[in-house]
This record gives C-alpha cells, structure tokens and sequence, in this order.
C-alpha cells in the first residue's frame, strides 16, 4: 500500500479527542420564526474512530456533519477539531483548514462532470503546494486505494453509481486528511456497492487511522462503525 | 489539471451555448474592427488636411460651379499665396466596383498648392505637355498596374462621353485618399463643354501664408463674393474634406456611438451566458468550497470562464475580419484605402477580453459568495 496519501500504516491507539464539542447550539431564522436544530450537543470522537450518526430526518444530522466539517457555523458553544477550535475562525481560515484537515464524501457523489476520475481526485491538491508529477503520483495511488486505477480517464457519466462514490471517496482521502466526514455515503446506491464504500470506509479507519464520522440512515451501513450515536430532535439521545 | 483548464472545460459544458456566444463575441469583434477601420481611415484623411490651405466653393452646394473669373480675385486676397482650381470628374472606369477619385485639375498651379502631394518634375512636364494626359497616385499604380504610357479609358457622367487619358506619370499623395486619386488636366475638360458652360471650376483652394489667420483670410474671401451670383463659402481644408467624404462629421459620430453599442452587448451577451453558467454550477461551487476553496479561487475561476469565450470568439473574431474589412476596402474605390483592419484587430481582442472579465465580474463575486450549506442542499 502507497503511504503518499494517507500518513500511516497502521492505526495510533484510539485515546486522543479528536473532535470535541461543546454547548454546540444551532438555529435558523424562517422569517420571524427561529427553528433551533441542534440543542446543546457536547460530545467527543475520539481519534481514529469510526462514527455513525443515525436518527430520523429533520434531527440535526446533517447539520452537526456540517458544523464538525467547518461548513457550516454555530449559533453557539464550541467546535474543537485536533486541538483547533474552528468556531473561531474567519471564512478563509475555515477553507486553509478544510484543505488540510477534512475530507467529505456526500451523499450524491458530486463529482465534476467535466473532468475525468483522475482530474476529480486531483482537485482538492490543487489547494496544495505539490508538483504536478507528485499530484499525479498521489491520484494514481489514491484511485489504486479504491480499486479505479483503470477508470483514471473515464468521465462520472461513463461510471456506475457505486464508482463515482468510490471516486469521491478518493477525492476524499487524496489529501491525507485528519477527518472524513460522509452524508449519507450509500444513501444513493444499491446494496452492493454500498457495501463496497463501507468496506472501502472501514479499510480507511482501520488500515490507515483515518477517523471518519458517518451520518446514516442505514442500520446496515451503522454496523459498520465501531461507535454509533443517535440524534433525535437536535439532542443526543443513547442509542 | 489546474484552474485556467477547469474554466476551459466548463466554458465548452453547455456546447451550443458556448458556441453561439463564442459566435456572438465573433460577430461583435468583425463589427467593431469593421467600424473603428473605416472611422480610422476617414479620420485619417481628415487629420492629413493642412490648416494652410482653404476651400472655397460654391455656398448653395458643392454640385453648383463657380466662375473662373474668380480666380484671380481670390488670388489678390491679403494673406492668401498661392491659389489653384479643380473640377470633380466623376466617371466610371471599367464599372462602378472600381470606383477612385477623378480632379481635373491646373497643372500649373496644383502642386504650388498641394506641395504635400509629390511628383517629379518630368512628370509634371511631361503631364503639362499632354491635354489629355494624366497623373496616378501610388495607390492607384499598386492597385491596378497603371505605368506610363497606359491608356486610361473612362466612361464620362458630369462630363458626358468617352474619355481617354494617357499615364505621363505618378504622384505620391500624403494620405490614402490622394495616393487612390487620378488627375487630368482641368483645360482639357474645359474644352469638351458647350460654350455656354465652359470656364467654371468646382472649388478652389488657397494657399495661405499663416495658418492663424485661415479663417480671416476665409472671410476675406467670401466677403469678395457676397451678394454676387455665386455667393461662395470658404473653409478649413479639414472641414471642407470632411464634408466631401461623410456628408456631415455626425456620421463618424454615429460609428463611434454604434462601436460603443457593439461593446455594451457583448457584455450583455457574456453577461447572460456567464450568469446561466454559475447559476446551473451553484452546487459544484459549493462542493469546491466545501474542499477548501476560497471565496476568490472561485471567482477566478468565473473570470477565467469569461476570458475564454470572450478570447476565442475575440481571436476568431478577428480572423474573419481581416478578409472581411480588406474586401470591403477594396470594393470603397480608393476612398479608404490605406486603412487596415490589423491596426484594430489587436485592441478589438483585448477589448473583448476585458468586456469578458466586466461580463464574469458579476456572476463571479455571486458564485464566490455562494453560502456552502444551502447550495449543497439546493444541488440535492
């Protein structure tokens, strides 16, 4: 296995906070009314874990995904990511960040439609300071990672479903980041590929320490985190 | 990949979009080169003329003539030196597509006057000698082969009949208009007329010894004929040249006003299409910010989209107005010859790509702006 793109070949012990938040409060304004999503979240996700987000639609899932990602801003409380309280910073601060630190896989895959497999792996690189040679090496190992070494110069409309989430998997990882964050990552597949990105997610976290937080739907596609935590009406509630 | 590359595949994702506004840009530039040329060599001509030198014609219009008697008045005006006479010939030469400026003119005295326009005393010996000789300017010899001793043959209008004159020389003109002009000798032409009609001459043009005092000397000579039956009008060669060519200098007002149109809707056309583009692209915008791309990366990105439509269609654009402008050149008769549509071309392109940048500015601050979380939840 190539080490350019993901840092280590073994997992470190799982002790450290990787993500840590707390107070986290976060509401919308639709007109005069405020709709609050998340009530007071604090939770820790330990470094190298595997995490699984479930509860019913309009719990506050995604917008906890969202807010661990850096996507997205508190109403209140604090987000601690490896030690870097994100809450706290500007807009460019959270990009430089999001660069170096989160890989997000989404639910519809999001690939460019104009640009090949390896072109789309290649993006997230552009924001690093690499050659071209070593973005290219880092793509061909990325895709060799999710088994598209051969699909390198194929467009998303000449990939399967289950391919394309493989490929944004790939985008995901390509910048060896701290955390990979995924909506719904089989939300739109079949069965088996499904299976493929859990298994693909699972070698990630396991072989390479990767911590990955999972928002789900799916009990199946729970199963295959080693923690699993519910949320329901924007509060944790034990699974 | 980089950014410059992206920008290029997504300009090309809407094919026929892409195409047609490449085209549109394509049309604008061959427009825009086409007007600035033709405003450029009519400017030209204009800014050639001599503020030493004055016009006098008849003041009802240009069309009626004015006696030769007059020629000697205008002479004895205080301040004026040197003063000549000339006839529009008109004409026909082979047919109406070669069309060139035709002056009977007074050997003796033309190029007293017109000492910008140069010939070789053989020439000018050789053209006096001759009643039905004739001077070329260059441009005409490098148009249309003429050498010495030709044959010119022309079909007369205001002079009705047909006419023969044989080449006793070349001149070289300082301006496109002279260069593309024939002269005959104004006694020949003089002699063909009844004699009712003969001794008249269409304008007559003044050497002055200051060009300070153009418009007193102007005066003066208007003044001679005020109230007489050819009341004439006097004016700056500039005025007098620009009147001949356009009719009235609100033409070439006109063009610039219209070469300004053609720009404000090339920025519409580039402004529509790069406005659909970042619209449909909200929620790629989104999952690019969402991988660390600053708010300015991707308005780059919406400015370099722009910079490619408007330079390819800016580029092909000016291609196809090369031939476009040296046919419409050829065909104007000499009156704009001399002009070239390459003067223009250059600043057509990078006037197309800063419309591109104005045309992207929009759509890009809107696509660098764009708020992550509702775009990815729109783009689902």
């Amino acid at each position: 296995m190539q080490t350019s793109v993901v840092s280590s070949a073994a997992p470190e012990p799982i002790n450290q906070v990787m993500v840590s938040l707390r107070g986290l409060r976060k509401t919308y304004r639709r007109g005069q009314e405020e709709i609050s999503v998340l009530n007071g979240i604090d939770l820790d996700i330990a470094e190298g874990a595997f995490e699984a987000l479930m509860g019913p639609s309009g719990s506050g899932k995604t917008t906890l995904l969202n807010l661990i990602a850096g996507i997205d801003r508190p109403s209140a409380g604090t987000i601690h990511v490896a030690g870097t309280d994100i809450s706290k910073q500007s807009e460019g601060e959270l990009a430089d960040w999001r660069a170096q630190h989160v890989g997000y896989i989404f639910q519809f895959y999001n690939l460019l439609p104009v640009l090949t497999a390896a072109e789309n792996v290649e993006i997230p690189l552009l924001l690093a300071k690499l050659s071209k040679s070593e973005r290219q090496a880092r793509v061909r190992t990325a895709l060799r990672v999710v088994g598209l070494d051969d699909r390198m110069n194929h467009y998303p409309r000449q990939l399967s479903g289950g391919q394309e989430q493989r490929v944004a998997i790939a985008r995901a990882f390509v910048s060896d980041p701290t955390l990979l964050i995924a909506d719904e990552p089989t939300g739109d597949l079949d069965r088996k590929s499904g299976d493929e990105v859990l298994e693909l997610l699972a070698t990630l976290n396991r072989e390479f320490g990767k911590t990955i937080v999972m928002v789900t739907h799916d009990p199946h596609a729970a199963e295959r985190a080693s923690v699993v935590r519910r949320l329901e009406k924007g509060v944790l509630v034990p699974a | 990949m980089n950014l410059p590359k992206l920008a290029l595949r997504n300009t090309f994702r809407n094919r026929a979009r892409a195409l047609l506004t490449i085209g549109g840009v394509a049309v604008l530039v061959v427009a825009f080169v086409f007007l600035r040329t033709v405003v450029s060599a009519y400017r030209s001509t204009v800014n050639n003329s001599r503020s030493d030198r004055l016009v006098t014609r008849n003041r009802v219009s240009l069309a009626l003539p004015l006696p030769l008697a007059d020629f000697e008045k205008i002479k004895a005006v205080p301040g004026a030196t040197t003063v000549t006479y000339s006839n529009w010939f008109g004409g026909t030469y082979i047919d109406s597509r070669h069309f060139f400026a035709r002056f009977a003119v007074d050997p003796d005295t033309y190029f007293q006057v017109f000492k910008d326009v140069v010939v070789t005393p053989e020439a000018l010996a050789a053209f006096k000698a001759d009643r039905t000789g004739s001077l070329v300017g260059e441009g005409l010899v490098e148009k249309y082969g003429f050498k010495v001793g030709d044959v010119i043959h022309l079909k007369g209008d205001i002079y009705p009949g047909d006419w023969a004159f044989t080449v006793r020389g070349t001149f070289k003109g300082s301006n496109s208009f002279q260069n593309s002009s024939m002269f005959m000798q104004w006694r020949a032409i003089d002699k063909s007329l009844p004699d009712t009609q003969r001794g008249t001459v269409s304008q007559y043009t003044t050497l002055v010894k200051d060009a300070d005092h153009s418009p007193e000397v102007g005066k003066a000579i208007d003044a001679l004929f005020a109230s007489s039956a050819n009341e004439t009008l006097t004016e700056s060669e500039e005025a007098f040249t620009l009147g001949f060519l356009m009719g009235s200098a609100a033409i070439i007002t006109a063009l610039d006003v219209v070469s300004v149109v053609l720009l404000v809707i090339m920025l519409l056309i580039l402004g529509n299409t790069m406005a659909m583009a970042v619209r449909e692209r909200t929620g790629e915008l989104a999952v690019l910010r969402t991988i660390g791309f600053k708010p300015n990366k991707l308005l780059a990105l919406a400015l370099a989209e722009g910079l490619w439509i408007s330079l390819i269609g800016g580029i092909l654009g000016a291609i196809v107005a090369r031939p476009v402008i040296g046919g419409f050149l050829k065909y104007s008769g000499g009156f704009v010859t001399g002009a070239s549509a390459n003067a223009w071309t250059l600043p057509a392109v990078l006037i197309a790509l800063a419309v591109g940048l104005l045309a992207a500015a929009i759509p890009g601050f809107r696509a660098s702006s764009v708020n992550i979380v509702n775009a990815l939840r729109r783009a689902e």
